[in-house]
């Protein structure tokens, strides 16, 4: 009646190969993904790094359709998922804010949110199920591949932007969702830095729209030579037409939203921060002449490019003094801030199920 | 110094019961088929007592279980044998609601309804709306990561918080979580949700309130047969639509329920009657809500019908939330079940269901969500005879054996408690529960946060 043990097929042969391999060498393990963010792999721990690529597996497991949910192995790009869900009428809303290839097991690990968590929430609360080589336990089910679960603790939380901390995610189960019916886009800009016309147009579009969410995405683009804010509504005709009508948006295929044309630097770091928060860090960002992107829904903001030192640091703080949450894309874990009553118990977790610590740790400053 | 004058030197003397008439008034929650009389009952007012209750009872070795509304259905807060149930009741202040940033910090004891009256009064509403949202409290439903029939669209509890005060196992405190909705690294709030207690005590949370859609439909559908009403359920599924809500009441249900204070004037020989509610955008609704009749049509509706007014829909979802307690009306005594099934395999579930009912000659009820196939059957029975109750609680494992072997889960809503224990062990490896353990061991290793519950 259990779930069927998942350390048969050949992903979880190789993990736990890996990371025994790695307990006797006295290396660290570390998952990496399409490599495309790598940072440097020396920068994750001061013991030999040997990388995890989880690419070698792209298969899609089980897909039902009728139920919208499917399973794929970590090491699918997210772009290639979507194309095979199109053939079904249905998508995984993830569009990392920066086109690139990520595989599925990357923005997991990464905790990347994309262009539509306004929309169709952060892809974290699409996780239904996954499973994980965990040095500990071996290779384990978390979660339950269906819609509605409380049986037990939800761990697979613990593997959202972790970076393989507490073990190698080999399949994810994700909700679906159907494909829009119709789409509508609603656009405006202009050069120069962000003025008061940006927060304007968004309250109008949204006070026009008045749902829950009031559109699949609100996305403001800055960089150095201006701004561009573009709303993309998703539904049926009659509705989309309304917007036609009462706003004018174009009704009809959307832009690419994942690949911004102002942009063509790499993303490095997100936040997350409450409303006021977001729309301050904004404005100090176009001040700066920063190239970044924000959902104005869901609190997301995204930073572009190559910065001078410490202009990422002195960000993470804005965000921080915000009430924001604040991650690089790449490399190890940086800046993380564990309450002193918490610092036991995660090293507890933490040695629990990797008590050779085969797998990356984290850094934490101390927070007062 | 014994341990319950210590706990009086911290709440006051007032705040700490031993008298044993009101002690086996807390022996039981809403799982009726356990019952253990508690050593004590502490009423804490603030953070820092719950955190200095937390630390006696720490000291003195004294295992406990934080309790709300005493709602649970899966004896989450059944006490702990020569334990102290620490009554968060005091603790029922709304203390702000931001409709600007949508959010309402509220403390534990907050009745959920009290916290979706507060956010209409500034436009907004509260999702997450289990049946017993009259009586259930935030700090249970964060404990419970509770769903209801709302959920669907919107998500349950879990969906819902932002951030919380904790009051760990050694009386620590911290803040988990973040006002934005993301976790900063390690997300020790997720863990906290669902965790039943046996983790840590939320003192004080933040809940993400959201606007009302513009407009609503809310579509009352009849079948003649389960089985045509369950495949209405997977074809609005499968169809991309995602309600607002998508319930389902079968026929001994609905005998049941038409008996109550809200009677809708269901005809008595139906197979099952779906309530489907749409929202969005008045034109989104009349598309939507167009669509599932369209589906329902296909499947034999004998008869469909739009709430013609906010009074119709209310009496409708009255019924409908009234339905566990109307099973009273139709029987001594009922067992509710919880457990989840992929959507496409409704049909199928509900005809293995009967047959767990017919072989064991209990009445089963359906009353569930069907839209995230989250099934509530309820089995009726006679307390005053043992043999049936023996057969019911045999009968309610094979229903969660139903879900299992159907690719589902032990429990959507109502947690594991004392009641799944055995069930969830089923679900899970033996490796599976031991990772779940080693969550346990390393929030509280001395296990005195509501031992005895989730693991055997």
């Amino acid at each position: 009646m259990a779930q069927q043990p998942a350390d048969t097929d050949e992903a979880s042969e190789a993990a736990l190969h890996a990371l025994a391999e790695a307990g006797r060498q006295g290396a660290c393990l570390v998952p990496v993904g399409a490599g495309i963010r790598q940072h440097p792999l020396e920068a994750w721990d001061t013991r030999p790094v040997v990388p995890w690529a989880s690419t070698r597996f792209q298969t899609i497991r089980r897909w039902s359709v009728p139920d919208l949910t499917v399973e794929v192995d970590a090491g699918l790009p997210w772009e290639d998922l979507n194309r095979r869900l199109a053939q079904h009428g249905q998508w995984l809303p993830v569009g990392v804010p920066d086109g690139a290839p990520d595989t599925l097991g990357g923005i997991v690990s990464a905790g990347v949110n994309g262009v539509w968590t306004g929309g169709y929430l952060s892809i974290r609360d699409r996780i239904l199920s996954m499973t994980v080589a965990v040095p500990a336990f071996g290779v384990v089910r978390v979660g339950a591949p269906v819609v509605k679960n409380v049986a037990g603790y939800n761990l697979w939380r613990l593997y959202w932007a972790t970076r393989g901390t507490f073990g190698i995610v080999l399949t994810i189960t994700w909700k679906l969702a159907a494909l829009p019916r119709a789409t509508a886009t609603l656009t405006c800009g202009d050069s120069g830095s962000l003025t008061g016309r940006v927060w304007e147009e968004a309250g109008r579009w949204g006070a026009s729209i008045p749902t829950v969410p009031a559109l699949a995405a609100l996305l403001l683009t800055i960089h150095p030579s201006g701004w561009e804010l573009v709303g993309i509504a998703h539904g049926g005709d009659r509705a989309m037409d309304r917007l036609r009508r009462t706003l004018g948006a174009q009704v009809g295929a959307g832009p690419d939203v994942a690949r911004p044309a102002a942009l063509s630097d790499r993303l490095v770091w997100q936040a997350r921060l409450p409303r006021e928060g977001q729309r301050l860090v904004l404005e100090a960002l176009s001040r700066w002449g920063a190239s970044a992107r924000a959902e104005l829904q869901s609190g997301m903001v995204w930073g572009y490019g190559q910065q001078p030192d410490g202009a990422s640091q002195e960000m993470a703080q804005l965000v921080a003094r915000h009430g924001g949450t604040f991650r690089y894309w790449d490399g190890p874990w940086r800046g993380l801030r564990v309450p002193p009553a918490e610092v036991d118990m995660w090293q507890r977790l933490k040695t629990g199920m990797d008590l050779q610590g085969v797998l990356p740790g984290w850094r934490a400053e101390a927070e007062a | 110094m014994g341990v319950v004058e210590d706990l009086r030197r911290v709440v006051g003397p007032g705040f700490v019961r031993t008298d044993a008439a009101l002690l086996d008034a807390y022996a039981q929650d809403a799982y009726t088929l356990a019952a253990i009389r508690p050593l004590a009952v502490v009423w804490p007012a603030s953070a820092d007592e719950v955190a200095g209750v937390v630390r006696v009872l720490a000291q003195h070795g004294v295992p406990l279980v934080a309790r709300g509304g005493g709602t649970s259905l899966s004896g989450g807060a059944t006490p702990v044998a020569g334990g102290v149930v620490v009554h968060l009741s005091r603790l029922n202040r709304i203390l702000r609601v931001d409709p600007l940033a949508g959010v309402a910090e509220v403390e534990p004891g907050v009745v959920n309804t009290w916290v979706s009256r507060a956010a209409a009064t500034v436009g907004l509403t509260y999702r997450p709306d289990p049946s017993s949202q009259q009586a259930c409290t935030l700090g249970g439903n964060i404990a419970e990561n509770a769903g209801g029939p709302h959920c669907l669209r919107y998500g349950v509890t879990l969906n819902h918080i932002l951030m919380a005060d904790v009051v760990w196992a050694d009386g620590r405190q911290s803040r988990v979580g973040t006002l934005s909705g993301d976790a900063e690294g390690l997300d020790t709030l997720s863990l906290l949700v669902g965790s039943e207690g046996t983790l840590g005590i939320v003192t004080r949370a933040w809940v993400r309130l959201e606007p009302v859609a513009e407009a609503s439909a809310t579509v009352l559908a009849v079948f003649g047969t389960v089985d045509e009403a369950s495949e209405t359920v997977s074809d609005v599924i499968a169809g991309g639509i995602v309600p607002a809500a998508l319930e389902m009441m079968d026929n001994l249900a609905v005998s049941a329920v038409e008996r109550g204070q809200y009677r809708v004037g269901y005809p008595a020989d139906l197979g099952a009657v779906l309530l489907v509610e749409v929202d969005g955008l008045s034109e989104q609704v009349e598309e939507d809500a167009a669509r599932v009749q369209a589906i329902a049509a296909r499947h034999g509706v004998a008869h469909l019908q739009r709430a013609a007014s906010a009074a119709e829909r209310t009496l409708w979802w009255a019924n409908r939330k009234t339905a566990f307690g109307a099973m009273g009306l139709i029987s001594r005594n009922y067992y509710v079940q919880d457990g989840v099934i992929p959507r496409s395999r409704l049909p199928e579930a509900l005809r293995a269901i009967e047959q767990v009912g017919r072989q064991h000659t209990i009445r089963i009820a359906n009353v569930f969500h069907a839209g995230d196939g989250n099934l509530h059957p309820l089995l009726l029975y006679d307390g005053r005879d043992a043999g049936e109750v023996e057969r019911v609680q045999v009968a309610g494992h094979e229903v969660l054996d139903v879900c299992l072997t159907l690719g589902g889960t032990v429990s959507g809503e109502h947690g594991i408690g004392v009641e799944k224990r055995a069930d969830l062990a089923r679900q899970l490896t033996v490796k599976e529960m031991a990772f779940q353990r080693a969550v346990k061991d390393a929030f509280d290793p001395m296990a005195l946060l509501n031992p005895g519950k989730i693991f055997l």
